[in-house]
């Protein structure tokens, strides 16, 4: 049996063990487990990468499968340009083809961004850990933007001409000529419905 | 003669105040140095921690679990208008986590442990004990205060986390029985949206509430005037003043972690 003193301890003693439990599930549940599962690695090099940040998620045709764990930016002198080059974390049981498509994606318009893997097809060779595979550059947003000034420049300038009475479209809007036109040509033919079937003889 | 009056009354009160944080300074330091001296007073810890961890305990988890159902509906309230109310989960987390788990037990330990401390000491020194812990050459500090500022300090983390997972218990009994929020969503939520620095800043706070309530009720403790009167006075003062320092504390400790850890 346990009396006084030993017994002031352990019920101390618990407690605080109790505690420490307490502590390390909220350790595991934030950490995700992820630390301690086992996984592979593999790299991806990109000229652009969006700003992918490490601990961003990687997707496998659209399921959660391994996160950014590097972010490293290298300077190639054969080709003269900078690489960048993604060190991810896959969980083991994840097979990727020679042939996926990889890119950065991003959550929503200005959200988080997160590395797309899309599947190839080629089952019978897939990447094994250390392994590279070349990843398509997005769009960086101010081309977009760029790109999407220089249409609505177009269409203004189009727009422009049509209020301004210019071109064929504008004249269509704005001219009362050609409803006159087709107003009288409606009512020609509504008072004389022969004219249809009738064919004029040409003049000589 | 007002005036004279006026700036005797402002005076008065500067130096009581400055005289306070020097004598909690002073017992600071002697504890601090006194802690890591041997010979260590395991068995007297144990006895304060068992006081202020294991006795606490009952009381911090019905009120961390009433925090978690009334913070679960309140935000229900709002969060079902615009439609969002699986951020129920995350707001919780991180509120509970971060802000309520250590204030609302370094709240209920300070009226409980910390009142029972001032008295406890105040009538020791009003019966002139602690003369006599001096005359049988015992440090008073090391005797009286040390076992209690470790005990506190190492029992407010742990409690803290017990308030913290009860908090959350709390607010998943609302979310799961009553607003029809699924359990491993709600489970998901609440530690996606957790990460390692609300964890550990909150035990930190903790830790130094710990510190604050202990030192400031010993403190409140060693310095009561007169009889039984000034036993009660000073631990009135010992509560008011150690629920001041805690939000104070709070206070810089939340705007320094905002800054540090954007």
């Amino acid at each position: 049996m346990i009396f006084g003193k030993t017994k002031l301890e352990l019920k101390v003693g618990i407690f605080v063990f109790v505690g420490l439990i307490i502590l390390a599930i909220f350790i595991l549940s934030i950490g995700g487990f992820k630390t301690w599962s086992s996984g592979y690695r593999i790299n991806i090099n990109f000229n652009f990468v969006n700003g992918v940040k490490v601990g961003a998620p990687v997707r496998f045709s659209g399921v959660d499968v391994g996160e950014v764990k590097r972010v490293s930016l290298s300077f190639v002198p054969e080709e003269s340009r900078s690489n960048v080059r993604l060190g991810i974390w896959l969980r083991n049981n994840i097979k990727i083809p020679v042939d996926s498509s990889v890119w950065v994606n991003t959550l929503g318009l200005l959200g988080e961004k997160y590395v797309e893997i899309m599947p190839g097809n080629n089952y019978a060779s897939c990447l094994k850990a250390n392994e590279s595979l070349t990843g398509k550059d997005p769009l960086p947003m101010h081309q977009i933007f760029n790109r999407a000034e220089n249409i609505l420049h177009n269409l203004d300038e189009g727009i422009a001409r049509i209020v301004n009475k210019e071109g064929s479209l504008g004249k269509l809007i704005y001219d009362d000529d050609i409803y006159n036109q087709l107003d009288a040509l409606v009512t020609d033919i509504r008072n004389h419905p022969w004219k249809l079937f009738y064919k004029t003889r040409e003049k000589k | 003669m007002i005036f004279t009056d006026f700036f005797i009354t402002i005076g008065h009160r500067i130096i009581s105040c400055m005289s306070f944080f020097g004598g909690l300074s002073n017992l600071a330091g002697q504890t601090i140095y006194l802690t890591f001296k041997p010979p260590y007073k395991w068995q007297r810890i144990f006895e304060q921690a068992k006081k202020a961890g294991n006795e606490s305990f009952p009381i911090v988890a019905l009120v961390a679990l009433f925090i978690g159902f009334i913070f679960a509906l309140q935000t229900a309230y709002f969060m079902q208008r615009i439609g969002s109310e699986i951020y129920i989960a995350s707001l919780v987390a991180l509120t509970v986590v971060r802000e309520l788990g250590p204030v609302i037990t370094a709240l209920i330990v300070a009226g409980r442990v910390g009142a029972s401390n001032t008295a406890e000491l105040g009538s020791m020194q009003v019966t002139e004990q602690i003369d006599a812990l001096e005359t049988l050459a015992t440090n008073p500090v090391k005797y009286l205060v040390v076992p209690r500022f470790v005990a506190l300090s190492v029992m407010l983390p742990v409690l803290t986390l017990y308030a913290n997972i009860i908090g959350i218990l709390g607010s998943y009994i609302i979310c799961v029985f009553k607003l029809g929020i699924t359990s491993s969503m709600y489970m998901n939520v609440t530690f996606d949206a957790l990460l390692y620095k609300d964890l550990f800043t909150g035990l930190f706070k903790a830790w130094i509430f710990g510190m604050v309530i202990a030192l400031i009720s010993c403190y409140e403790g060693f310095n009561v005037e007169g009889g039984a009167e000034g036993v009660g006075k000073a631990t009135t003062r010992s509560v008011v003043f150690t629920f001041i320092m805690i939000i104070a504390a709070d206070c810089f400790f939340t705007a320094l972690f905002y800054f540090i850890f954007p």
